[in-house]
């Protein structure tokens, strides 16, 4: 098995990031070496995510079995379970699923499993919670933008120069 | 036109000063936990005291059961109305001065849903007996009635104090990193358990946007429910002055009402205390006060409906209830309230009145106090006009019920100081991608000029 390094880059802005994704990519289209890349930063920077080339999200699946798990839930415990407490509790001439009352409840529970599910399907998709890496800096949380790039070893020195060609202020390596 | 916040802001500046909103309390502030905890404590001693010698003791009786017990469970749920519900919906909306106002208003809703949690417990007097009306099998088949508003309000609330505590600590996770990045000892323990080991990663992004956008999805229509199912608990009901169809708006219109004002209360008090000139700007108060009219303007249209509908629509005891209100022995209260609800939010328009910060605290809390006896004056003028005489009587608040009314406030305020110290009350990640988008944006003009008026006849 080929050895892998883990370079980490940090830069003052989002146009540097750019600039050396795009040079990364074009490296790896011609030659291979690049393994992956990964931006952490201190705000979302939608349009770059797509340029280091981004995954589809799932979260909103996980709302959708949510919120269909929670009406069906909410109706289990109105209907399914006042018609088991039917020798109980007299109804006096009411139906004995009340479907207008019953909806109301449905509906709370809907968004309440929704919510939840919602968040798992967070945590679930960005992998968390988890042990923070090594290859982070307290300034990424500050001002500075950060570039993961895992890159064969053969492609190790290469890639490091071109980092530090993009104005990289400091590279951190494992 | 004004900018709403300063686009040179460095980043590095805005994590130094709301880190340091959240160091070492001064001694005023300790003096204010102390003062608010000794108030607390008095409503504790009452609450005791009704323990001991009933609900008489807090002029609870037929026909007037509900009191300022419920008065106080509708105001506080109506507080926290505005925080999740305009935070989700400004942010569906895509509106930018929301992210520096946002966490504190989120904060309030939580903190008032747990104020508000405590009063139907108060309310039943025989607190260990609560969990009986929890909805669960049993033995002695005391199975909750799914028809009853008073159940669905219970759900309602309970989902709405799930969901915004997740909301709200959902949309802090990366500022918690960024305070975990920033402290030491245990602290950085806490809060790098608290952050979940965020890192800021285009994957996390990612999920956090859309799961962000989701959870506004869900708690929009959520906080329109909470407020319109506490209104059900009397339009549901055949008591003339509540069952009345235009209560479930007229509820959150109110809500809405109260809880802005609420929100620019803690917006002026958090920019003095926390010298958060920077981002609570003038500009963004001034949309929050023009916001708030808007919203008073609903409140006053749906007062004119509420009382053209009880007038024409002949009801003689829905009339009376209204007559009773506006000369019976509530009148002076009920009076004040409207011409100070209605007539207040127009000095809102002023634009001097809109910049100044003194006059500005002194009325948003003025409104609130306004809305409180707005709540009031929904319950007891009603329960003391039922349709049979026999059921006639007048309420007004003794020294127990006052003293744990006085208690709920200092109880939210003192919530409010806690939070303010342990978490970041402003959104560090948000005002930075405000800032972000908006140099952006102005250097997109710089470089793409707009067309010149007449370029398109050229040629």
């Amino acid at each position: 098995m080929k050895k892998r390094y883990n370079l980490f880059a940090l830069f003052n802005d989002f146009d540097e990031v750019r600039e050396a994704i795009i040079e990364l990519k074009v490296m790896d289209l011609r030659e291979g070496g690049v393994e992956e890349m990964r931006m952490k930063s201190p705000v979302p920077h939608p349009e770059l995510e797509e340029v280091i080339g981004a995954r589809p999200v799932f979260v909103q699946r996980f709302s959708f079995v949510g919120a269909l798990l929670g009406a069906v839930a909410g109706f289990l415990l109105t209907a399914g379970l006042t018609q088991s407490m039917f020798t109980v509790q007299p109804q006096g001439g009411k139906p004995v699923i009340p479907i207008p009352p019953d909806l109301i409840i449905m509906y709370e529970l809907t968004i309440l499993l929704g919510v939840w599910f919602t968040v798992i399907g967070f945590l679930i998709g960005a992998r968390l919670p988890r042990r923070r890496s090594r290859l982070y800096s307290k300034r990424v949380s500050e001002d500075q933008v950060g570039l993961l790039v895992e890159v064969l070893e053969s492609h190790y020195q290469k890639v490091k120069d071109l980092l530090w060609r993009h104005k990289a202020q400091d590279v951190l390596e494992e | 036109m004004e900018e709403e916040i300063r686009k040179d802001i460095q980043w590095a500046q805005i994590n130094r000063d709301v880190l340091h909103s959240m160091a070492s309390p001064r001694p005023a502030y300790w003096a204010l936990v102390g003062l608010c905890v000794a108030v607390v404590l008095v409503g504790v001693y009452a609450e005791i005291h009704q323990y001991r010698f009933g609900m008489g003791e807090a002029r609870l009786n037929w026909p007037q059961m509900w009191g300022l017990y419920i008065a106080n469970f509708i105001f506080w749920v109506g507080v926290s109305h505005a925080g999740t519900l305009l935070s989700a919906a400004l942010f569906l909306t895509n509106t930018e001065w929301r992210r520096p106002v946002y966490r504190s208003a989120e904060a309030m809703t939580s903190v008032a849903l747990l104020t508000a949690a405590l009063f139907p417990v108060i309310h039943l007097g025989r607190v260990w007996d609560f969990y009986w009306v929890l909805p669960y099998p049993n033995e002695r088949g005391l199975w909750p009635n799914f028809r009853s508003p008073l159940l669905w309000d219970m759900a309602a609330i309970f989902t709405y104090l799930n969901s915004s505590m997740l909301f709200l600590y959902y949309g802090m996770i990366p500022d918690l990193a960024i305070y975990r990045d920033n402290a030491t000892g245990w602290r950085h323990r806490l809060y790098g358990w608290l952050s979940l080991g965020w890192m800021g990663t285009d994957r996390q992004w990612r999920n956090f946007r859309k799961g962000y956008l989701l959870l506004a999805c869900f708690l929009l229509p959520l906080a329109v429910s909470v407020h319109s199912i506490v209104a059900s608990d009397f339009a549901m009901s055949v008591m003339p002055g509540w069952h009345v169809t235009s209560f479930p708006p007229y509820f959150v219109a109110g809500a809405l009402y109260s809880g802005c004002a609420a929100i620019i209360t803690l917006f002026i008090l958090l920019r003095y205390t926390f010298r958060y000139e920077e981002y609570l700007t003038l500009p963004i108060l001034d949309k929050l006060c023009k916001l708030t009219f808007a919203i008073a303007m609903v409140w006053v249209y749906l007062n004119l409906i509420e009382f053209a509908s009880v007038w024409y629509g002949h009801d003689m005891f829905e009339k009376e209830v209204l007559l009773e209100k506006a000369a019976g022995p509530y009148a002076p209260a009920w009076w004040t309230m409207l011409i100070l609800g209605v007539g207040l939010p127009f000095t809102l328009l002023v634009k001097r009145v809109r910049r100044n910060m003194l006059v500005l605290l002194g009325l948003s809390m003025l409104i609130n106090i306004i809305m409180w006896l707005e709540r009031w004056m929904i319950i007891s003028p009603a329960l003391a006009r039922n349709h049979e005489p026999y059921s006639w009587g007048y309420h007004w608040p003794g020294w127990v019920e006052l003293s744990i009314t006085l208690a709920s406030f200092a109880w939210f305020t003192l919530l409010f100081l806690v939070f303010v110290k342990i978490f970041p009350s402003l959104s560090m990640y948000e005002v930075k991608e405000m800032l972000f988008h908006r140099r952006h944006v102005s250097d997109r003009l710089v470089r793409e000029p707009a067309p010149e008026a007449d370029s398109a006849t050229e040629g």
